[in-house]
């Protein structure tokens, strides 16, 4: 089963804390978003392993943007 | 200090009418533009995207 | 020779020096200090600081009516009305109102957050200020610096300098002033509570929204009209997209050259005649009980709107109704997540926080309309 990773909100990528094959455990920091001046991090919603990354640093995305797929 | 009271009174429920009314507005407005949308794509227009900024264009 | 020196001497500052000068001069130092050593709101404190330090070195002119340089920013810029509402131009192209037009029932927890403004007007009223003395001191609990300086300058301008400092003195502080109101008026359960998504805007509702919204405020109230309609124009060349020019130099240019013009002579006006007596204390006093029954009554609305919806509003967001944009939704966002780490409430919290600023800007309108 894959887990699809949405941004909870709009803003930058600052940086990515996981990559692709990492196994992570749920809570754990995925992806910061700056918005409005401030660091958001982004956390993993359930236990599994990172199969893709959609975003890299720098890029600008919109609330509900798909940013990592985990599979379970 | 009765002048104080009504400036109290009238204030809080100035300030609500008019956040009622600002409320009526976006409804209102969400309503409009949403119609606008809906009647410019029944014609077969995109709905109204935002434009690719004009950088040269002089004042 | 010497009768020319000893002239020279005395007519220096230094025999004209007075003890309440070297007290501003201290809150002076204190102010650059917070500024530039505890990021403490910089942009308005270090002009106002150094304008303080300037208003009280004696026999300069620069204060002097007709003919001081911080007389004339202050007469052409601040009396003559002009600063505020510039600024407000910028803020309008610096605002996004789509958290806002996604969730329109949050307006009424910018307009709860105003609740402040009335109860601190009363409280110094009875305290025995004069009525328009009180209106200045209320809207403080608005948490808007161009409001409070444009009111003010209106009703009461003897009281300009301690307004403003007091008012983006708390505005720094709203990190320390807000969570423990926040979190005693709410429960554990109500903190973790995870808003509905609102519905996407499209791009024409949002650039509708400038016009509409100027056409019903000043029709509301009139006296609101430089600072709503100002606010709302940069919103426009925000919206629309094809100004990008006129955008930019709203937001940036424009928005630092006033700031600088106003923050400097609104420190100037503090000198140690007006502002060293009793009434600053209270001043200060009253404008911390402004904010903090702000807070709580944002927080309150928003949960008196849960017991009769179902959708729930997290109340935290409630305390973004003070219009500190955005310090106090980035608050709401920590206080929130601390309970739930994967509640991001920034963007929800975004919307009373817009809301805010319209509503103080409502409330001093209604308080020109009354007391003038």
């Amino acid at each position: 089963m894959d887990e699809e990773m949405l941004a909870p909100l709009a803003g930058q990528v600052l940086s990515i804390k996981c990559a692709v094959g990492d196994a992570v455990e749920e809570d754990a920091e995925m992806i910061v978003i700056e918005a409005l001046k401030m660091e958001t991090p982004v956390f993993a919603p359930c236990d599994g392993t990172v199969k893709e990354i959609r975003v890299k640093e720098g890029d600008y995305v919109e609330e509900d943007d798909l940013l990592v797929i985990l599979s379970t | 200090m009765r002048e104080a009271v009504s400036v109290f009174v009238t204030g809080i429920v100035g300030v609500f009418a008019g956040m009622a009314l600002l409320y009526l507005t976006v409804r209102l407005n969400a309503f409009v533009a949403g119609k606008i949308d809906a009647w410019r794509a029944s014609r077969g227009e995109p709905a109204a995207e935002p434009k690719a900024p004009v950088e040269d264009q002089l004042p | 020779m010497m009768k020319g020196f000893d002239s020279l001497l005395v007519q220096s500052g230094f025999f004209h020096m007075t003890l309440g000068m070297l007290v501003m001069w201290v809150i002076a130092f204190v102010l650059i200090y917070l500024a530039i050593a505890k990021d403490f709101e910089p942009l308005l404190l270090l002009p106002i600081g150094f304008g303080i330090l300037l208003a009280n070195l004696p026999l300069s002119d620069l204060m002097q009516p007709g003919q001081g340089l911080l007389w004339r920013f202050y007469h052409h810029g601040i009396q003559w009305e002009i600063i505020p509402p510039l600024i407000f131009l910028g803020l309008g192209a610096l605002t996004d109102f789509r958290p806002m037009l996604a969730n329109p029932r949050l307006i009424f927890l910018g307009a709860a957050a105003q609740g402040g403004v009335y109860v601190t007007f009363f409280v110094a009223r009875w305290a025995g200020l004069s009525l328009v003395q009180a209106a200045s001191i209320g809207i403080i609990g608005g948490a808007d610096g161009p409001t409070t300086i444009y009111l003010t300058s209106k009703l009461a301008p003897e009281l300009l300098g301690s307004a403003a400092v007091a008012a983006y003195s708390y505005m720094a502080l709203v990190p320390i002033i807000q969570p423990p109101i926040m979190k005693g008026l709410t429960t554990k359960a109500e903190r973790v509570i995870r808003m509905k998504k609102g519905r996407k805007p499209s791009n024409l509702e949002v650039i509708m929204f400038p016009l509409a919204t100027t056409i019903v405020v000043v029709l509301l109230v009139p006296p609101a009209a430089a600072l709503i309609s100002m606010f709302m124009l940069g919103n426009l060349f925000r919206e629309a997209k094809v100004v990008d020019r006129l955008t930019k130099a709203s937001q940036n240019e424009l928005l630092n050259i006033v700031t600088i013009f106003l923050g400097l002579p609104v420190g100037a006006t503090m000198n140690a005649d007006t502002f060293l007596r009793p009434r600053a204390i209270l001043i200060f006093l009253l404008g911390l009980v402004a904010f903090g029954v702000s807070t709580a009554c944002g927080v309150l609305m928003a949960k008196g709107m849960n017991l009769v919806s179902s959708n729930k509003i997290n109340p935290l967001i409630g305390a973004a109704g003070v219009s500190a944009v955005p310090m106090s939704a980035r608050v709401v966002h920590k206080v929130g997540s601390e309970a739930d780490k994967k509640n991001y409430l920034l963007m929800y919290a975004m919307g009373p926080n817009v809301a805010g600023v319209i509503g103080t800007v409502i409330a001093a309108g209604v308080f020109l309309t009354l007391l003038r």
